[in-house]
């Protein structure tokens, strides 16, 4: 249960910076939120369960989520690259929030 | 110059996540500590025994004797892998829970005096920042002639699989929308 929780929220979350970002073809944005999370979002749950450091994976997540944006929205790196930033830091401090209160 | 700072920045940030030696890691947000309370369930079967816990780090984690209600309570360091043994009232010297020479101490839970009833028990666990566990309950039916083994460290819980299908089957969707694109 927490970690369908987690992995909708991050979608949703994500979803939303990527909306703010391009403010077109809402229904595909969700869509490939839902793709790059589905890769990322578990393997990250799967990994601390290891007692990996929480920074040290979301900055893995961070990198494999350029790529992913890289290819899925054909966008160049550095685009890629802020836009992995702002969703990553989005749900990363919506999800510490969110821990706090819950 | 710039090109060596930048790098030597980067290897340090790498590093820096694993360099922790003895200080306490830093609270992590996804997860809690929640306390565990082992319990003997039947302590009064065994009226001529005392039971004492104790770890196994001389000077780390003293004997300690266990309440008559069967709580196994105390603080103990870290690294201690604490145990629990019954020895005979007749047997059992009080001395032992204050003797500073940890080599008599030692040797005293590993004489014929000394039974290890319970091994490695733990007082804390680690769960998610959701859970609602707020502490774990373990109640133990000790026996003088088996050793209770120690609690499973981890359960096996088959919801792990979704962790590692899910990214598998979205890769795949991914493969396929990138190949399809290209013709």
């Amino acid at each position: 249960m927490n970690l369908i929780f987690a992995w909708i929220l991050t979608i949703i979350i994500e979803w939303g910076v990527f909306c703010l970002f391009f403010r077109k073809d809402y229904l595909k944005l969700i869509g490939y939120s839902i793709l790059i999370n589905s890769i990322t979002n578990p393997l990250l749950n799967f990994l601390l369960l290891f007692g990996i450091n929480i920074i040290l994976l979301e900055f893995l997540v961070f990198a494999v989520e350029i790529f992913l944006i890289k290819l899925l929205f054909d966008l160049r790196w550095k685009t890629s690259a802020i836009l992995s930033f702002c969703a990553n830091l989005s749900s990363f401090l919506i999800g510490i929030a969110l821990g706090r209160f819950i | 110059m710039r090109k060596s700072i930048l790098i030597i920045g980067i290897i340090l940030l790498a590093i820096l996540p694993f360099v922790s030696a003895d200080i306490p890691s830093p609270p992590n947000p996804t997860v809690k500590d929640i306390p565990i309370e082992n319990h003997i369930s039947n302590m009064d079967d065994f009226p001529e025994y005392v039971f004492v816990v104790y770890g196994d780090i001389p000077g780390m984690c003293s004997p300690k004797i266990i309440d008559e209600d069967g709580s196994v309570s105390g603080s103990f360091y870290k690294f201690c892998v604490i145990s629990v043994y019954a020895v005979k009232k007749s047997d059992f010297d009080s001395s032992i829970l204050t003797n500073n020479d940890y080599s008599q101490v030692q040797e005293y839970f590993n004489s014929s005096k000394a039974v290890k009833v319970i091994e490695n028990l733990d007082f804390s666990k680690t769960v998610s920042i959701t859970s609602t566990e707020d502490k774990v309950v373990n109640s133990y039916n000790i026996s003088l002639n088996s050793l209770v083994p120690p609690e499973p460290k981890i359960k096996r819980d088959y919801k792990i699989y979704l962790y590692l299908i899910i990214p598998i089957v979205a890769i795949l969707i991914v493969v396929v929308i990138l190949s399809k694109r290209r013709k």
